[in-house]
C-alpha cells in the first residue's frame, strides 16, 4: 500500500518499450499502480528504445493516478528524451538526472 | 568484384510485433555500417516500427500470414526506408494527414511521429501491394 505521503520508485528492465513488450508492460505497472500512488519516479535507465506504444503505457499510467498524480522519469535515454519531445509530452513528464533530484522534485 | 557500399538491403520477416524488432535490427545495423548518428538512427528506427506496427496491427490485423519487407539502402546524403506489405492499405493521405493529439491520448500518434522524424513519406497500394517510402536527409 502506498501512503499519501510515499513516493513510489519504480524501475523498468525492458530495454525496448515497444508494441512488443507493451502487454508485459502493462501488466507489470498496473499492480504497481493498483492502490493509485499519486507520485512516481520511474527509472528508464535501462531502458534504449521506446515507441508511441510503449509511450501509450506511461501515459494511461498517468491517468490511473488521477488528476493530482505526477511522474518523473530518471534516466531518460536520448532516444527517450527524442520521443518525449517529438511528442510534446516532455510537458507531461518532469525529467530529472537523479533519483535524489526526482525526490527533491516532488517534495 | 567488391559490392557497392550503397547497395540496398533488404529483410522480409512474419508480420507480428516481435519481429518487427528485427526490421529495427537490419535498419541498425545498415546504419552503424555507414556510421550514422545516433539521433539520426533513433529517427528512422522509430518512423520504421511505427510504420510496421501499424501494418501488423491494422494492416493485417493479426493474420498469421502476413509479410513485411524492408529495404534499406543509405547513399549519398539520403537514408530510404522501403516498407512493402500485402495488407489492408492504408486510408489514402493518411500519412499526409496533420492531426491533433490530445495530451493524455494512449494511441494515435504513430503517423505524427513518423512524419516528424522523416523527410520523406510516399505511399502507393497497386494490385494488393503497399509501399511506404520514407526518407531522411543525413544532417
Amino acid at each position: 500500500m502506498v501512503g499519501e505521503s510515499e513516493i513510489l520508485e519504480v524501475v523498468i528492465d525492458h530495454p525496448r518499450l515497444d508494441a512488443a513488450a507493451a502487454p508485459a508492460l502493462r501488466q507489470e505497472l498496473a499492480g504497481r499502480f493498483e492502490d493509485r500512488p499519486e507520485r512516481v519516479i520511474l527509472d528508464l535507465s535501462n531502458v534504449e528504445f521506446i515507441d508511441s506504444t510503449g509511450l501509450g503505457v506511461l501515459v494511461s499510467m498517468l491517468k490511473q493516478m488521477g488528476t493530482n498524480g505526477r511522474i518523473v522519469i530518471v534516466g531518460a535515454s536520448p532516444a527517450v528524451q527524442r520521443l518525449l519531445h517529438i511528442t510534446r509530452l516532455d510537458s507531461l513528464f518532469i525529467q530529472c538526472d537523479s533519483i535524489s533530484a526526482a525526490h527533491d522534485a516532488l517534495a | 568484384m567488391m559490392p557497392s557500399p550503397d547497395l540496398p538491403s533488404g529483410i522480409s520477416v512474419a508480420a507480428n510485433l516481435m519481429e518487427v524488432r528485427r526490421l529495427a535490427e537490419h535498419l541498425r545495423m545498415a546504419c552503424a555500417d555507414k556510421a550514422i548518428d545516433e539521433l539520426t538512427t533513433f529517427d528512422c528506427e522509430l518512423a520504421l516500427v511505427e510504420a510496421a506496427n501499424n501494418v501488423v496491427e491494422h494492416g493485417y490485423q493479426g493474420r498469421p500470414e502476413g509479410e513485411l519487407t524492408l529495404i534499406v539502402q543509405i547513399a549519398g546524403s539520403t537514408i530510404r526506408m522501403e516498407l512493402l506489405d500485402r495488407g489492408t492499405p492504408v486510408p489514402d493521405g493518411q500519412f499526409l494527414r496533420c492531426e491533433t493529439v490530445p495530451p493524455d491520448a494512449t494511441h494515435g500518434r504513430g503517423t505524427g511521429i513518423i512524419q516528424s522524424c522523416m523527410d520523406g513519406i510516399e505511399y502507393t497500394s497497386e494490385n494488393g501491394l503497399n509501399r511506404l517510402v520514407m526518407t531522411k536527409r543525413l544532417p
